[in-house]
């Protein structure tokens, strides 16, 4: 079906139908573009008529120490929580594809839960749960969350974890299992048949699934305020800086970050959709 | 080579009870049977892909009920082939042997005698992707032979092709068989596919086989009317029999009276054989046994032969298998024309077993069969 003159002949009421479907997307996409849009022309605006930084100050302010410790931190955490991720997504999402147990069903709602979960309430649980016996244990004996820079990990973790979860059970379960039960007949282990023919065959969603958790983990503010706090120098992320920078009214610098930050999430997104293109033999279910 | 001995299985709906089947050493066994009549599920409880829950599968002499699939000693091509899409055809013929922890040049050897068996040597660089369905296939079978398991499962493996490469496939799968001199179980729905290649079959329908023996022999003597009907014996009829001056007359009701050899009474199930059946144009002209005045319906080319319908009495729909010349009088008939249809009574074949009011049946001679 395509709206431009390929699909089945239409009447006037297919293409009135048509044109509203089309309508919607031509609306968001202009809400989109007129978001980055207007963070570029602010920027730009600002330096031109000379009421802001010019663009080399503006740079130059890009690499101030604060934001560079921050950058570090940013990428630092978000690949921890990343790598974290997919230590728990890869056998999670193979087990809630492929087993049936009791609980799966209560197992695969407690994944979608934290996705809804509102951001704020996550970084407030997690303030809470060290506040419990447990966690005060573990604070005490293992690691230090609250206010320190693991509490961005564990949050982005929170915040990305279900996310990467849930795109690595998707692959696994676009995966017909008749790939591993001919690799059983042919000689390999359960475990064997998993590492020589599912985890190959996944590796482009589960590489997508990385992808995704990180640019998610990159973004998160929400439950960074609660749990650990907006410290320069010490927990602050690249958001933290955008909420910092625009708190004292240097609203250019904030957007300046903002728009790296956008930079990095299209190019999270390009990468995203060249790994699903190439899903697509993935996707051959017999 | 494989004895299924009363396996009990259970899947939603679908369940499986006292089943029992031999497959002899160095066979190539048939199994077919509707759809959804439990061939695939019984296949994949030998494989040891599905648990039974009670009974012995036993391969090759040793008990393997409670095995794991890679300690059974099978290869096995599913229905949808599953080549490995990341590796190429070398790598996915090669995949059992590296699994077994041959070195490279040992599996090399094994994966070239299987890639020159099935005759696809130059595919053997080439990724899956982009291979004809022909040379999927083959690859799929050389994938399942090369660790030389004595025993082979197929699970429909040509259901997918054309027929001009289904017919050269079958003809393949045969020969490689003979020379490898492996066990097979195939399962498929194709009465074609199944005579060119079964030494024997089974025909499997709601969970329990309903006749073993070789094609011939099941063509002879089908045990019921699904078995007739999937080897397109003829036409299947009910009727109340009773036996007289030594012979049997089956009524149909309607006025209708079949006569057949043998001994038999009560309400049974019978077979026109198509091959005895004779359609002529015109009205009937001799008052000999099982001559009807019908109307004809419709002429279908079926390969070599043409099969003819007509209904004789309401709504009884007979078939002939007729040689083209023997048809060509039809040709010019339109549907209800007037038509005379005969057969003798040794075409008439009544199925073992009884029916409604507990009569019993005695079989007569089975008509000869083609």
């Amino acid at each position: 079906m395509s709206f431009f003159g390929k699909g089945p002949v239409s009447g006037t009421g297919g293409k009135l139908f048509a044109t509203a479907m089309m309508l919607a997307v031509c609306l968001f996409v202009a809400f989109v573009a007129a978001l980055l849009a207007a963070d570029f022309w602010y920027v730009w605006a600002n330096a031109a008529s000379g009421t802001g930084p010019d663009r080399t100050s503006l740079i130059e302010k890009l690499f101030e120490k604060e934001i560079i410790a921050a950058t570090k931190l940013s990428f630092l955490t978000s690949t921890a929580a990343t790598a974290i991720s997919m230590i728990f997504a890869v056998p999670m999402g193979y087990a809630l594809s492929r087993y049936r147990f009791p609980g799966n069903r209560l197992a695969d709602s407690m994944v979608d839960l934290l996705v809804v979960f509102p951001p704020l309430i996550v970084g407030l649980s997690l303030l809470v749960f060290f506040q419990t016996p447990a966690g005060k244990w573990i604070e005490a004996n293992l690691l230090k969350f609250v206010y320190q820079p693991s509490g961005i990990v564990i949050c982005q973790f929170a915040m990305a974890g279900p996310l990467a979860i849930r795109m690595v059970k998707t692959t696994f379960d676009e995966i017909n299992p008749r790939y591993e039960h001919v690799a059983l007949t042919l000689g390999c282990t359960t475990a064997g048949a998993f590492a020589r023919v599912a985890l190959p065959m996944a590796r482009n969603g589960i590489m997508a699934g990385a992808i995704l958790a990180w640019a998610r983990s990159f973004g998160i503010f929400g439950p960074l305020m609660v749990l650990v706090g907006a410290v320069r120098m010490r927990t602050e992320v690249l958001p933290t800086t955008i909420y910092l920078e625009q708190s004292v009214g240097r609203i250019e610098v904030a957007l300046a970050v903002a728009l790296l930050m956008i930079a990095l999430a299209l190019a999270s997104l390009v990468c995203l959709r060249f790994l699903q293109t190439n899903r697509a033999w993935e996707a051959s279910r017999p | 080579m494989i004895d299924i001995r009363s396996i009990s299985f259970k899947i939603g709906g679908f369940s499986m009870e006292d089943l029992s089947l031999s497959v002899g050493a160095k066979e190539y066994f048939v199994l077919v049977g509707k759809p959804g009549s439990g061939k695939t599920l019984l296949m994949e409880c030998v494989a040891g892909l599905r648990r039974i829950l009670s009974g012995t599968i036993r391969i090759a002499g040793r008990d393997v009920t409670c095995l794991e699939p890679r300690l059974r000693g099978i290869g096995y091509v599913p229905q949808d082939l599953a080549l490995f899409p990341h590796l190429s055809v070398e790598r996915n013929i090669g995949f059992g042997l590296k699994a077994m922890g041959l070195s490279r040049k040992e599996a090399s050897v094994y994966v070239r005698w299987a890639a020159d068996l099935l005759r696809i040597e130059h595919l053997l660089g080439r990724t899956v992707e982009g291979l004809s369905g022909g040379e999927r296939q083959r690859a799929a079978l050389a994938r399942a032979l090369a660790p030389r398991p004595p025993v082979l499962l197929l699970d429909e493996p040509l259901s997918a092709l054309d027929e001009e490469t289904r017919t050269e496939l079958c003809a393949e799968m045969k020969r490689v068989q003979r020379e490898t001199g492996t066990t097979v179980l195939h399962i498929c729905h194709d009465l074609e596919e199944m005579s060119a290649l079964a030494d024997r079959m089974a025909m499997i329908c709601g969970g329990r086989v309903v006749q073993v023996g070789s094609p011939e022999e099941i063509s002879r003597a089908p045990s019921d009317p699904n078995v007739a009907g999937f080897m397109r014996l003829g036409t299947v009829l009910r009727g109340e029999a009773q036996s007289v001056a030594g012979d049997v007359v089956i009524e149909l009701g309607g006025g209708l009276v079949v006569q057949a050899k043998g001994r038999t009474s009560g309400t049974v199930d019978f077979l026109v054989r198509s091959e005895s059946v004779l359609i002529k144009r015109g009205s009937v002209t001799e008052r000999s046994p099982n001559s009807f005045a019908g109307r004809f319906l419709a002429l279908h080319r079926a390969g070599p032969i043409v099969l003819a319908d007509a209904e004789i009495g309401t709504g009884t729909r007979i078939r002939a298998a007729m040689l083209p010349r023997d048809a060509e009088p039809l040709s010019i008939l339109s549907s209800g024309d007037p038509v005379a249809v005969s057969f003798p009574p040794s075409a008439v074949y009544v199925f073992p077993g009884t029916h409604g009011n507990g009569a019993h049946s005695v079989l007569g001679e089975p008509a000869e069969s083609r």
